[in-house]
């Protein structure tokens, strides 16, 4: 009896530090992925072109040029293009948000209802920080684009984050996110979207690849397709003052 | 004549025509800032011009303007101007500055008989040298300070309590500040503001004012805490957000003060600023909904504790009618005349205690409009401003817009005393 009970105790012991581990790992593959993708990292300032094409194929029917800046929970976006938005900022500290403008001259707090452009969400342009604001849970293993990738399930920690659930494809390779599925809480498809890692980022002393391309499909809007281009990508601490209202 | 442009809130003073200390100190930091030792820099300039047309109706007949003799308000108005916008950005200087080369006529008529004014002007508007380097930094200049929530108003703000957002185009005068802060950290800030000039304001309303800032920022809610210091009297006061959905802002703005702030009259003692050092309070509460599509529906209600209560308002009425009729007797008349300028310079919006204030906006409507839709009532008197505001970006460097606003009240009240209804429409091109 006592060596049954010593046996069950090994066993249970065992597969406690088999899900500490492999939760472990999961952390790793995502924190890593992150990082691809300006997250878990001391502070970052990057140029974002968004486009928005209605049509495939066709030319491109708005396009924005933003500059941001992140560091923590906060990032503040610099409109740089357009003319007729050039100066205009967003501020975003928590879910807190601001909405600055040269004519206005005042930091007026919006929701985070308000969107940038066509299918871009306001977490689009920001870096993102899936170990942070989600919970992960693993599934079983895909090909996407005939690279064998990890398949986890993200839901939101709490209301701060632009989308409720997520489902992500890391390439086991190299653990950077190919593709993501952004659902909403009842699991509806909102968007699908793929990444491309052409830059190259300086990280704990190391080139790691970064991310230089996201695509992002509308399912509510068929045909409508975003495309966010990443371009001057400085690592380092950002000072607080690119946060102050 | 008292003042033409009794609800414009600037008019064309140049920069440092009040004092030689803000032009110095401006000079030697952009000097520091653009200097060879200053490590190099961009500069981004944008050149927007703005061409537009303003007209306006008032009641001929009214008590306090008889035939339009005393305000001399214009009938219409022609306005071009160009307003660059410079900035030089280097890796721990930024330099603003705003110059503005205008145009301007008006026309009106006065005891019956038509007048028409011209005038062009060039000036330094907006002016601000900023040093940061790690998580501080120092700012200088001429320039517009505001904070707090609302989008209308700010009971915490001694330097711009008014946010100017009612007539969009017409833009807030500059003071002269110097202000500093630190980040200790992502959610904790401090700051220090002092204002050292009157800046860009004709009316003689300067007063020294120290402000210490705190602020806070949680994960769904930032809190400013204030410790003001103006004229020998204190104040605190406070603003803040909340954010509990991706849909709802919920806030609050306001302030407690020694004795209240209003303005010295000429020839009334017992409406001057209080003497005593009685604790007052200001409030202003808030909510912003937005709907899926975007468009956002806000409420605020506000208690304005320097507003005037019914007798005084009644005394300020009766203080304008004795003054209308010392204006003609010349051993009066100068007293008389800065009676009248100071009851016409009470901002919109401060005569009152009690205000409710609704707007619904729609911004980017097919990408090219954003619409808004203000109205404000003083719940004292009963009378109300509605604003209806158009813009329509008709290519990327082509902006129309149009504001129609309509003041309604009795002849006696704050909304309805002077102007029934004002038209502007224009456009603004940006150039480069």
């Amino acid at each position: 009896m006592k060596r049954i009970g010593i046996v069950l105790l090994s066993l249970l012991l065992g597969t406690v530090a088999g899900v500490a581990g492999a939760a472990a790992d999961d952390s790793d593959i995502l924190r890593a992925a992150d990082r691809s993708r300006g997250g878990d990292l001391p502070g970052i300032v990057w140029s974002v072109n968004i486009a928005v094409y209605a049509n495939p194929g066709a030319a491109a029917d708005d396009e924005r040029r933003i500059r941001l800046f992140a560091r923590d929970s906060m990032w503040s976006a610099e409109f740089a293009e357009p003319k007729k938005i050039r100066g205009q900022r967003l501020l975003k500290k928590g879910s807190n948000m601001w909405f600055m403008s040269p004519g206005l001259q005042k930091p007026v707090p919006i929701s985070q209802r308000q969107r940038l452009t066509g299918g871009a969400a306001n977490g689009d342009i920001a870096s993102t920080n899936y170990v942070r604001d989600y919970n992960a849970v693993r599934v079983a293993d895909q090909v996407v684009d005939g690279k064998p990738c990890y398949v986890f399930e993200l839901s939101a920690r709490d209301k701060n984050v632009t989308y409720d659930r997520v489902r992500y494809w890391v390439s086991k390779d190299d653990r950077l996110g190919v593709k993501a599925e952004f659902l909403s809480t009842s699991g509806k498809l909102l968007k699908t979207a793929w990444f491309e890692y052409g830059n190259r980022i300086q990280v704990d002393g190391r080139q790691i690849p970064f991310i230089s391309r996201m695509k992002i499909e509308d399912a509510l809007e068929k045909g409508k397709l975003t495309v966010l281009s990443y371009s001057d990508i400085d690592v380092g601490e950002v000072p607080a003052a690119k946060f102050s209202l | 004549v008292i003042r033409r442009h009794a609800l414009s809130r600037r008019t064309h003073a140049r920069f440092g025509a009040h004092g030689v200390g803000p032009r110095a100190g401006l000079a030697l930091a952009l000097s520091l800032a653009l200097s060879p030792s200053a490590q190099a820099g961009e500069w981004e300039t944008r050149w927007p011009l703005l061409i537009q047309h303003q007209a306006q109706s008032f009641d001929a007949n009214a008590p306090t303007n008889p035939d339009n003799r005393i305000y001399r308000f214009e009938d219409d108005a022609q306005r071009i101007e160009l307003r660059p916008e410079l900035r030089y950005v280097g890796d721990a200087f930024t330099v603003d500055l705003s110059p503005r080369l205008s145009l301007r006529r008006a026309s009106g008529r006065s005891g019956g008989i038509g007048w028409s004014d011209r005038g062009e002007d060039v000036e330094l508007r907006y002016a601000r040298v900023q040093y940061a380097k790690g998580d501080a930094y120092v700012r200088a200049g001429r320039y517009v300070n505001l904070w707090g929530p609302s989008l209308l108003l700010s009971p915490s703000n001694p330097f711009h309590a008014d946010s100017g957002q009612t007539s969009p185009q017409v833009e807030l005068a500059a003071r002269d500040h110097v202000e500093a802060g630190y980040a200790f950290d992502a959610r904790h800030a401090l700051g220090a503001i002092v204002n050292v000039g009157r800046g860009d304001q004709t009316i003689d309303d300067f007063h020294r004012t120290v402000v210490l800032k705190y602020d806070y920022t949680a994960d769904t809610a930032s809190l400013s805490a204030l410790a003001i210091r103006q004229d020998g009297r204190s104040a605190l006061g406070g603003f803040g957000q909340w954010t509990p959905s991706d849909s709802w802002v919920l806030y609050a703005d306001g302030a407690i003060q020694q004795g209240r702030q209003l303005p010295a009259y000429p020839q009334q003692a017992s409406l001057e600023p209080d003497r005593d050092r009685d604790w007052n309070g200001s409030l202003l509460i808030g909510g912003a909904y937005s709907f899926a599509d975007g468009t956002t529906f806000a409420l605020e209600a506000y208690r304005n504790g320097s507003g005037l209560t019914d007798s005084e308002r009644t005394q300020l009425f009766s203080l304008q009618q004795q003054a209308l009729i010392d204006l003609q007797d010349p051993a009066r008349a100068a007293q008389a005349g800065a009676t009248l300028r100071t009851i016409a310079d009470i901002p919109l919006g401060r005569m009152g205690r009690d205000y409710a204030m609704a707007r619904l906006q729609r911004s980017n409507l097919w990408d090219q409009l954003d619409l808004a839709a203000i109205h404000i009532r003083n719940l004292d008197d009963n009378s109300r401003q509605t604003t209806l505001k158009a813009d329509w970006f008709a290519t990327d460097a082509l902006q129309w817009f149009a504001v129609w606003t309509r003041l309604d009240g009795a002849a006696r009240s704050e909304y309805g005393r002077f102007i029934d209804q004002r038209w502007t429409i224009g456009l603004r091109w940006s150039l480069r």
